[in-house]
């Protein structure tokens, strides 16, 4: 018998569970109607809480990923701004570019972009909200410079947020909970809701967008009805909604050449400090077998007044087998000066053991 | 998606995104919650597929990704295939065998020799779903079939 019959005889007999499809159904489709924290998010922030009791102390950090909007920890102050702009990274504070469809307008809000990473967020005015929908969009297209990017994820904002202890509102008092989701707000106070936009939620691109041309189309929005089972848009507003501005800046960057070691077979060799985002480069010591898998995670960034600031994730972008060199680039939770980092907080791969790497700036 | 676009392309390649998430994590209970996530991802991508051939290489490469999430969770555990290789019920015993031999390889390796020797995907697919260079799939098929032919043949199974 050939290897591969010998698999084809063995693998066919695995199977998926019978009910598979029936539970992703009801998975999507409870996230899509009840307006509130899916029971996934539920469980992912029952997680973050477990991370922080488990890393404990001051050093505490969470590993909430994009469940409560990524840009909405983005949201930009005027010291958020005036810090981008020393570090001559993209980013608005104003709408530049708006378009109008049957009443409703769509502007750029915020956008903000270093070396590695690029968020936008888009106002959305005149979309009623009727009490049980979920406002839902369709057809987003983004390209940069004429070339169409792809693989970016957007939701709407939903107003719930991680503060590091629970889930909060804007204003920061405690989410309402109903049974066991929480209870969403997607108007933003004006009656505007917020879709936002990570343009590489898996750490996916290859280059910096900064100054380059964005063209945005958004093709319909609409609603979806929490009282039913199905994920059809009602309602819905055809566009497109076509929105172009260009983004502004350098993307300064700290570097390091640390060669640190992590465990017994990692090395941190180089790191990468932006305003928005963390590119490490890991070196391992030619062991075999699964240490692509089994890396330390990059769970925090200290700063010298001793607070941490989380990380969003990011993903896995290259792997060079030859020397074992692994890179990597993770979103962070809030825009930094990366001269104000003073230490890499590193959760191990195996045993979840926790490892600091000081900066010397 | 809608669910009559989403139910049909689901069940026809749920099985090959669980085979491949076992193949990858050594778990069956961890497969299945990757199979879940992948599907739901399916289900809620904006993605205009050309073709069904298209989806399933896009579930495929969601499934990996997935995978290598589950990898660096500080909280995973571990799984005896031993114990699911038994559940299975597997006819013959040599397919237990090699299911425990495939398994016992490292993931660069097993999941390489799934996909080319079940899937039948050639190494320049399998380098774009698990996002490596295509000589470095050449490189971890080669290997790996090595690896199994040796450990087979000691258990003289070919």
């Amino acid at each position: 018998m050939t290897e591969r019959e010998l698999f084809q005889k063995t693998f066919s007999h695995i199977h998926a569970p019978s009910d598979t499809v029936t539970e992703v159904l009801n998975m999507a489709n409870k996230t899509k109607s009840t307006k509130k924290f899916s029971k996934t998010s539920r469980t992912l922030l029952i997680a973050a809480v477990c991370a922080a009791l488990l890393i404990g102390g001051a050093l505490a950090v969470t590993t909430l990923r994009s469940d409560a909007g990524l840009l909405a920890r983005l949201r930009l102050t005027d010291a958020d701004v005036a810090a981008l702009e020393t570090a001559s990274v993209s980013a608005l504070s104003e709408p530049v570019a708006s378009d109008m469809h049957g009443g409703i307008t769509v502007s750029v809000a915020r956008a903000a972009a270093d070396g590695n990473a690029a968020f936008i967020a888009l106002q959305v005015e005149g979309l009623e909200l009727p009490e049980g929908y979920v406002p839902a969009a369709a057809g987003l297209l983004i390209s940069a410079d004429g070339e169409e990017l792809g693989n970016y994820g957007w939701n709407f904002d939903n107003g719930l947020r991680w503060n590091g202890e629970q889930v909060v509102y804007d204003d920061g008092t405690a989410a309402l909970l109903d049974g066991d989701s929480f209870v969403a707000r997607y108007d933003r106070g004006d009656g505007s809701l917020e879709l936002d936009i990570d343009l590489f939620p898996d750490g996916s691109h290859s280059q910096s967008l900064v100054g380059q041309e964005i063209e945005l189309s958004l093709n319909e929005l609409g609603l979806i009805d929490g009282a039913q089972s199905g994920t059809e848009l009602e309602q819905t507003e055809a566009g497109p909604w076509v929105l172009r501005w260009t983004l502004e800046g350098a993307g300064e960057s700290l570097f390091y050449t640390l060669n640190e070691p992590l465990n017994d077979w990692v090395t941190l060799s180089e790191l990468t400090l932006s305003p928005m985002s963390v590119k490490l480069i890991y070196n391992g010591d030619g062991k075999d077998g699964e240490t692509l898998e089994l890396l330390p995670e990059l769970v925090g960034l200290q700063k010298a007044d001793g607070s941490v600031l989380n990380i969003l994730g990011g993903g896995i972008l290259g792997y060079e087998e030859d020397n074992v060199t692994y890179t990597v680039e993770e979103s962070i939770s809030s825009i930094i000066d990366p001269q104000e980092i003073t230490a890499l907080i590193f959760c191990d791969g195996i045993d979840g053991t926790e490892t600091i790497v000081t900066l010397n700036n | 998606m809608k669910d009559e676009q989403f139910t049909p392309i689901a069940e026809r390649y749920m099985d090959a995104v669980f085979r491949l998430a076992l193949s990858y994590t050594r778990s069956a209970a961890d497969a299945e919650d990757v199979t879940q996530t992948a599907l739901l991802a399916l289900y809620r991508t904006d993605t205009r597929f050309e073709s069904e051939v298209h989806a399933k290489n896009w579930l495929m490469c969601v499934t990996v990704n997935e995978c290598r999430k589950l990898f660096r969770s500080p909280w995973r555990k571990t799984e005896d295939i031993a114990d699911y290789a038994e559940s299975l019920a597997l006819p013959e015993p040599e397919q237990r065998e090699l299911l425990e031999t495939v398994m016992a390889l490292p993931v660069k390796y097993r999941t390489v020799l799934y996909l080319y020797y079940y899937e039948q995907y050639s190494t320049a697919e399998i380098a774009a779903i698990l996002s490596i260079p295509a000589a470095t799939a050449r490189t971890r098929l080669a290997r790996g079939r090595e690896k199994l032919k040796t450990l087979l043949t000691e258990e003289e199974l070919l």
